[in-house]
């Protein structure tokens, strides 16, 4: 059972780090001419930390709970300075066209993740039988 | 923490913002190409300082103060006794070049705020199943 609302939890988690990233990237490019601005980035998702964080997941207090893994542990995402590549006279460090690659990019997982959050409902669905779909 | 779309979406509406009175800054000092005396402007960007989601807004728009333009013209009402007018310090190509620039930023600030609305929508999507 929490097995099957893990896939959930994961691609939830891969949306909410997408969207950030997303606004970052947004964020870098309305700066693009901004004197002094240093592009930003979000660290990758990383899958391995989300599933073995011990303290998001939870623990037996007594005989008859069932342990598994928490699907809600869900890892802050952190922004910090991106590497500069080029660097404009007045201190700025965004470049378009960088942004655009990491722009799409992001919008590629995110699409990733919704499908496969799509795919699971369904998936559920069949299961219960209901519009059999 | 807010929503980041509606996040990106108003930090990319700022980058609009400033990079249209930009434009329009740049319009302005085409225009007055041929005014006696007149010195172009140029607009600053910064970042604003009292908002989490930092958005763009323009700093100031300064006077540049290069030197202006002399012509020989001793007919001229404005001519000194030399007969030497000073026209503006407009320089077409300069003005052309950062219209360039603000257009380029513009549509790619644009672009990001298209990208989070369809992220937004691709969420709203999955509600609908």
């Amino acid at each position: 059972m929490l097995g099957g609302m893990l896939v959930f939890a994961l691609s939830a988690a891969r949306l909410a780090h997408a969207s950030q990233r997303n606004a970052v990237i947004a964020r870098n490019v309305a700066h693009a001419d901004t004197p002094g601005f240093r592009a930003q980035d979000v660290a990758a998702f990383d899958l391995g930390q989300m599933v073995a964080d011990p303290a998001a997941q939870p623990t037996a207090t007594r005989p008859g709970h069932a342990v598994g893994r928490s699907p809600l542990a869900r890892p802050e995402v952190e922004v910090s300075e991106a590497p500069a590549t080029d660097e404009s006279p007045d201190g700025n460090t965004v470049s378009l066209e960088e942004q655009m690659v990491l722009a799409a990019e992001t919008r590629g997982g995110f699409e990733l993740a919704a499908t496969l959050y799509a795919k699971h409902l369904s998936l559920l669905r069949t299961a219960i039988g209901r519009d059999g779909r | 923490m807010s929503d980041p779309f509606v996040t990106a979406m108003g930090v990319a509406a700022s980058g609009m913002r400033a990079q249209g009175t930009r434009i329009r800054v740049v319009t302005e000092n085409v225009a007055n190409a041929d005014t006696p005396g007149f010195r172009r402007k140029q607009v600053t960007f910064e970042e604003a300082a009292d908002d989490a989601a930092r958005h763009v807004q323009v700093d100031r728009v300064l006077d540049d103060r290069s030197a202006m333009q002399r012509v020989h013209d001793p007919a001229h009402p404005l001519a000194d006794e030399a007969g030497y007018v000073e026209l503006s310090n407009v320089n077409a190509l300069i003005e052309l070049a950062d219209l360039q620039e603000a257009q380029r930023t513009y549509q790619a600030s644009m672009s990001a705020f298209d990208q989070a609305r369809a992220l937004y929508q691709r969420t709203l999507d999955l509600l609908r199943r």
